[in-house]
C-alpha cells in the first residue's frame, strides 16, 4: 500500500507545452484568456520542469554516522518523548525568538515569532513529558465512555440540584481551557513539552465542559442558574506563567479534583460516578504539573517565594468563603446544589451541609499538603482566614 | 432545658458511636452551636475533657464574665495591632483562645480576623447553613432528556428546544452556558467574538465528536519497531520534512490557543472543536519529532518562518481560520501526500495517513466556516480575497527565499542525489504541487470563492491546473 504510486494522471504540463506551440490558433487563444495566463507564465510553465540548481546544504554528512549508531526502540509504553529527549540537550536559556523546533539548525534569517520566556525554569516542570504521554494515552469520550443508559429519573429536587451542579461545571471548566491557550505562544519552542502538555489540558477541559452539559440535558432536566464567577476571572487575568499555574493548577483545579474524588456521595448512577472518576483522573495530571512547576520555581528561583504567596493570597480570597453569604463567592448556587445532592434532597440539607464542610476540610488539607510537597510549607500559617478555619477544625 | 435542646437523632447516633457524652452535646447546642458543627467536631475526634473546658469558658463569657487573655496572647496582639475588643468578640463568638493565638501567630491582620469573627457570628445566628435554593425556580427550559444514538450521546444532539437556539449575536460577555439563566452579578470575561458569522460552522459539534473518536497515540499506535532507516540521503530528507511539520504544527497550535479566549461561550461547539484541533497539532509535533529522532538524525534546519507569520498576525478569526484551515492545511496535505507516496514502511505511511485524517477535519471546518461567513457577510468577500492574497504571497516569498524544504522533497521523491533522480524528483514535486493547488482552489470553490482561481498569486499560477483538471479531481489526492 505504502509504495503504491498514486494515479497522477496525464501531466497538464505536456498539454500546456503543446498549446504553447499552437498559441496562435484561435481556440488556444480563447483558452489562454479564460485561464488568465499570460505568455510569460506560459513560458515559465513550459520551461520550469528543468532542474534548477540545488544547494543541498541542509544535508549533513555527520548524520550518516548517527544513523548507524542510533536506533530508538519503543518500550512497553511505546516510543516516548523521554526517550527522544534523552538524545538531546535541554538548555536552560534560549535567546531564540523564532519558531525553531528544539534541536533544529538555526536559520540565520529566521523571523521572530513571539516574545517567549527565555529561561526554562519560568515554565518548566520535571514531570511534563510523562504527563503529556499519560494524557495522550488516557483520552476518553463523553459520547461513548460514559454509561448514559444507567441514568434513572430522580426526584425533582435532586435532579434540579444535579443540573445546577452541572450548569456550574460546564460554565467554569473551559476557563481552564481558555487560560492555558493564552500562554502557548509565550512558551519557548525549546521547551515544547510544556506546550504539548497544555494542549492536552485544553482538550481535557473541552471534554469536561461537554460532559457536564450532556449530564444536565440527559435526564429530564436542563441548565439552571449561571454562577457569579467573579473569582475565576483571576485565572484569565494572570500576567505571569507561574502565577497562572499556581492559581489554576495548584489552587482552583485542586479544589475541583478533591470534589470529583469525593463525588461518590453526589452520584446517583454509574454514569455520574464514571464522570467523576474520569474528570478526576484528568485533573490529577493538571495538578501534578502545577505542583512540580511550583517546586521547580521555588528551587531554581527561590527569591520568588513571597511573590508566589501574593498570587495565592489573591486567589484564596475570592474563592474562599465569602463574608456576605457564607458560601464560596465563586459559586453560592454550586454549594447549595452540593448540599442538596449530598443530603439526599432539600429536606436533608443540614446533612448535606455537614458533607460540604467535610469536603471543604478535605479540600483545604489536600491543598496545603500539595503546597508542602511543592516546597511551600509555611503557607499553612498564611492561609486566608476562611480557609484556615477549615484547617483548624 | 426545653424542646430546643432535644438532640437530633443523627447527632445522638454519632455521639453514641464515638462514646461522646450527651450532656456535653446538649451544652453545646444550648450555646447555639449547630448540630452539624457539633457532629463534625465529634467525628473529627474532639476529646470530651477539652470540649468540657471549652464549653465552660464559653458559658462563663457569654454570661457576662470577663474574657481572660493570657499575657503571651496580649503581647502578640500588640505586635499585630489587634484591639483587645477583637479578641473578646472572637472568644464570645465561639473561637477558642488557642485558635486566637494560632491566628495571631500565623500573621493575620486585624481586618482579616474580623472577617473570621463575622463568619462565625453569622453561622451561629442562623443556626445552620444559610440557603435560599432560588436557583431551583429559575425559568429555563426543563424536561430535556436527550438519549444516546448509535454514536453515543453527542454534543450536537443536545441542541434541542431552546438549547438548540443558537443566536446570530451572543449577548453575554460572561461564561454563561447557552440555555442557562443569566446571573446579573457575573463579570465580563473579555471575549471579543460575539457574532455567529465570525466563527460558526454548522458541523463543528460533529467534527468535535469525530476528532475525539479518531484520536490516535503517537507513542503506541505507530509501529516504530518496523520503521527501518531509509537509505541515505532519504532519511535526512525525511527528517527535514519532519522538521518542517513540527514547526508548522507548533505555530498553528499557538495560534489556535491565542484565539480560544476570544470566542464567547454562546458558540461552545466551536471552542471545543478548536481544542481538538490544537490537540491534533500537539500529536503532529510529537509524532514527527519522534520520527526524526527514531533513526538518529533528529531535527534538520528550521524554516525561516516568513510564511507562518501572517497566520499568527491575523486580526480576525476568519482571517486566521482561512489561512490555517484552507491554505495551510491544503499545503500540509500536499506534504503528507509526498510523505505517504515516498514511504517505504507501513509505519511511515501510517504517520502521514493519520496526519492527513486530522488535517481533513480541519479543512472541513475551515471551508464550512468560510462558506457560512461569506453567506452572511457577502460584503467581506474582497477582504477575504485580500487575506488569501497575503498568505499566498508570503508562501511564495518563503518558497523563493529558502529552498530547503523543496530540496528535501525533491530528494525524497527522486530517491537519491543522482542527477536523474533529482530531475525525476523535481518533476514529481511539480505534479504534487499542481495537485495541491487544484485541491486548494477546489476548497475555496466549495467555500463560495470560485473566483480565487482568477486571482491566484502569480507565483502559484505555475502550478495552476487546467479548468477541466480542477473539476475532475475535486478531492486532490486519490
Amino acid at each position: 500500500m505504502c509504495n503504491a504510486v498514486p494515479h497522477l494522471g496525464w501531466s497538464p504540463l505536456d498539454k500546456v507545452a503543446s498549446m504553447y506551440k499552437m498559441k496562435e490558433k484561435p481556440q488556444v487563444k480563447r483558452l489562454l484568456r479564460r485561464t488568465s495566463m499570460d505568455k510569460d507564465i506560459l513560458y515559465k510553465l513550459t520551461h520550469d520542469e528543468d532542474l534548477p540548481p540545488l544547494r543541498l546544504d541542509w544535508l549533513r554528512p555527520e548524520d550518516r554516522a548517527r544513523i548507524e549508531a542510533t536506533r530508538l526502540r519503543p518500550t512497553r509504553k511505546g516510543l516516548t518523548i523521554e526517550q527522544v529527549e534523552a538524545l538531546t540537550e535541554t538548555v536552560d536559556v534560549s535567546d531564540d525568538y523564532s519558531a525553531r523546533p528544539k534541536g533544529a539548525e538555526r536559520h540565520p534569517a529566521a523571523a521572530r515569532h513571539s516574545w517567549y520566556y527565555p529561561v526554562r525554569h519560568e515554565t518548566w516542570a520535571d514531570n511534563v513529558r510523562l504527563l503529556y504521554e499519560e494524557a495522550v494515552q488516557r483520552q476518553w469520550s463523553s459520547a461513548t465512555d460514559i454509561p448514559w443508559h444507567t441514568l434513572r429519573p430522580l426526584p425533582d429536587d435532586i435532579e434540579r440540584a444535579w443540573c445546577q451542579f452541572a450548569t456550574f461545571l460546564t460554565e467554569v471548566e473551559f476557563i481552564a481551557g481558555d487560560a492555558p491557550g493564552q500562554w502557548l505562544e509565550r512558551i519557548n519552542p525549546e521547551w515544547y513539552e510544556v506546550k504539548l502538555f497544555l494542549l492536552t489540558q485544553i482538550m481535557d477541559e473541552a471534554r469536561h465542559l461537554d460532559v457536564f452539559r450532556k449530564r444536565a440535558l440527559a435526564n429530564g432536566g436542563g441548565l439552571l442558574q449561571e454562577s457569579t464567577g467573579a473569582g475565576l476571572r483571576i485565572i484569565l487575568e494572570c500576567q505571569d506563567f507561574s502565577e497562572f499555574s499556581a492559581i489554576m493548577h495548584v489552587f482552583a483545579e485542586a479544589l475541583v479534583q478533591t470534589l470529583f474524588r469525593s463525588g461518590e456521595a453526589l452520584a446517583y448512577s454509574e454514569a455520574e460516578k464514571t464522570i467523576f472518576r474520569l474528570c478526576a483522573q484528568d485533573e490529577s495530571r493538571h495538578i501534578a504539573f502545577g505542583v512540580m512547576h511550583l517546586k521547580h520555581i521555588l528551587e531554581t528561583q527561590p527569591w520568588r517565594r513571597e511573590e508566589i504567596h501574593y498570587y495565592l493570597d489573591k486567589i484564596e480570597g475570592p474563592l474562599s468563603l465569602d463574608i456576605q453569604s457564607g458560601h464560596s463567592a465563586a459559586s453560592p448556587v454550586f454549594d447549595e446544589a452540593i448540599m442538596v445532592l449530598a443530603g439526599g434532597g432539600r429536606k436533608n440539607i443540614d446533612k448535606g451541609f455537614d458533607w460540604l464542610m467535610q469536603l471543604r476540610r478535605r479540600q483545604v488539607h489536600e491543598y496545603v499538603h500539595r503546597l508542602e510537597v511543592a516546597g511551600l510549607p509555611e503557607r499553612r500559617y498564611r492561609l486566608s482566614p476562611a480557609l484556615r478555619a477549615f484547617l483548624e477544625t | 432545658m426545653g424542646e430546643e435542646l432535644r438532640i437530633p437523632e443523627d447527632l445522638a447516633r454519632v455521639a453514641q458511636e464515638r462514646g461522646f457524652p450527651l450532656d456535653l452535646v446538649r451544652r453545646a447546642l444550648a450555646l447555639g452551636f449547630s448540630p452539624s458543627l457539633v457532629a463534625a467536631q465529634i467525628r473529627a475526634g474532639a476529646q470530651p475533657e477539652q470540649v468540657a473546658a471549652y464549653l465552660e469558658e464559653q458559658e462563663r463569657v457569654r454570661a457576662g464574665g470577663e474574657v481572660h487573655i493570657p499575657p503571651e496572647v496580649q503581647q502578640l496582639a500588640r505586635q499585630r495591632r489587634w484591639p483587645r475588643e477583637l479578641i473578646e468578640r472572637a472568644v464570645r463568638a465561639g473561637i477558642s483562645m488557642d485558635q486566637v493565638k494560632g491566628f495571631l501567630e500565623s500573621g493575620l491582620r486585624a481586618d482579616q480576623m474580623e472577617r473570621v469573627v463575622i463568619l462565625r457570628e453569622r453561622a451561629r445566628e442562623r443556626g445552620g447553613p444559610p440557603v435560599t435554593l432560588e436557583w431551583m425556580n429559575v425559568k429555563t427550559e426543563w424536561g430535556i432528556r436527550v438519549k444516546p444514538g448509535k454514536k453515543g450521546l453527542t454534543l450536537g444532539s443536545l441542541n434541542v428546544g431552546s438549547y438548540g437556539d443558537i443566536p446570530d449575536y451572543w449577548p453575554r460577555q460572561t461564561e454563561m452556558p447557552r440555555g442557562a439563566a443569566p446571573n446579573p452579578l457575573s463579570p465580563s470575561m473579555g471575549y471579543s467574538i460575539y457574532e455567529k458569522a465570525e466563527l460558526w460552522a454548522d458541523h463543528a459539534a460533529d467534527l468535535y465528536e469525530e476528532a475525539i473518536q479518531r484520536q490516535w497515540k503517537p507513542a503506541t499506535h505507530i509501529p516504530w519497531d518496523d520503521i527501518p532507516p531509509l537509505p541515505e540521503p532519504l532519511e535526512q530528507a525525511l527528517c527535514q520534512l519532519c522538521t518542517y511539520m513540527c514547526q508548522n504544527a507548533m505555530v498553528i497550535s499557538d495560534t489556535i490557543g491565542k484565539w480560544l479566549k476570544e470566542m464567547s461561550y454562546g458558540y461552545h461547539e466551536v471552542k471545543v472543536y478548536m481544542a481538538t484541533a490544537g490537540f491534533d497539532y500537539a500529536r503532529h509535533l510529537d509524532v514527527f519529532r519522534k520520527r526524526a529522532y527514531l533513526n538518529g538524525v533528529g531535527m534538520g534546519r528550521q524554516s525561516p518562518g516568513y510564511y507562518l507569520r501572517p497566520i499568527k498576525d491575523a486580526r480576525r478569526w476568519t482571517e486566521a481560520s482561512t489561512m490555517m484551515f484552507i491554505f495551510n492545511t491544503s499545503f500540509l496535505m500536499h506534504l503528507c501526500q509526498v510523505g505517504y507516496y515516498t514511504a517505504r514502511s507501513e509505519g511511515d505511511a501510517l504517520i502521514f495517513s493519520l496526519t492527513m485524517q486530522d488535517l481533513a477535519r480541519q479543512t472541513a471546518y475551515g471551508v464550512e466556516h468560510l462558506r457560512y461567513f461569506l453567506l452572511r457577510k457577502p460584503e467581506c468577500r474582497l477582504e477575504v480575497d485580500g487575506y488569501l492574497q497575503k498568505i499566498e504571497a508570503f508562501f511564495a516569498y518563503e518558497d523563493d527565499k529558502d529552498s530547503t524544504l523543496q530540496e528535501a522533497l525533491v530528494v525524497l521523491l527522486g530517491g537519491g542525489l543522482g542527477q536523474e533522480e533529482l530531475k525525476r524528483g523535481w518533476q514529481l514535486l511539480h505534479r504534487f504541487r499542481r495537485r495541491w493547488i487544484a485541491d486548494y482552489l477546489w476548497r475555496l470553490e466549495a467555500a463560495g470563492m470560485p473566483e480565487r482561481r482568477q486571482h491566484l498569486f502569480f507565483y502559484l499560477r505555475q502550478w495552476l491546473p487546467q479548468p477541466h483538471e480542477a473539476t475532475a479531481t475535486p478531492g486532490g489526492m486519490s
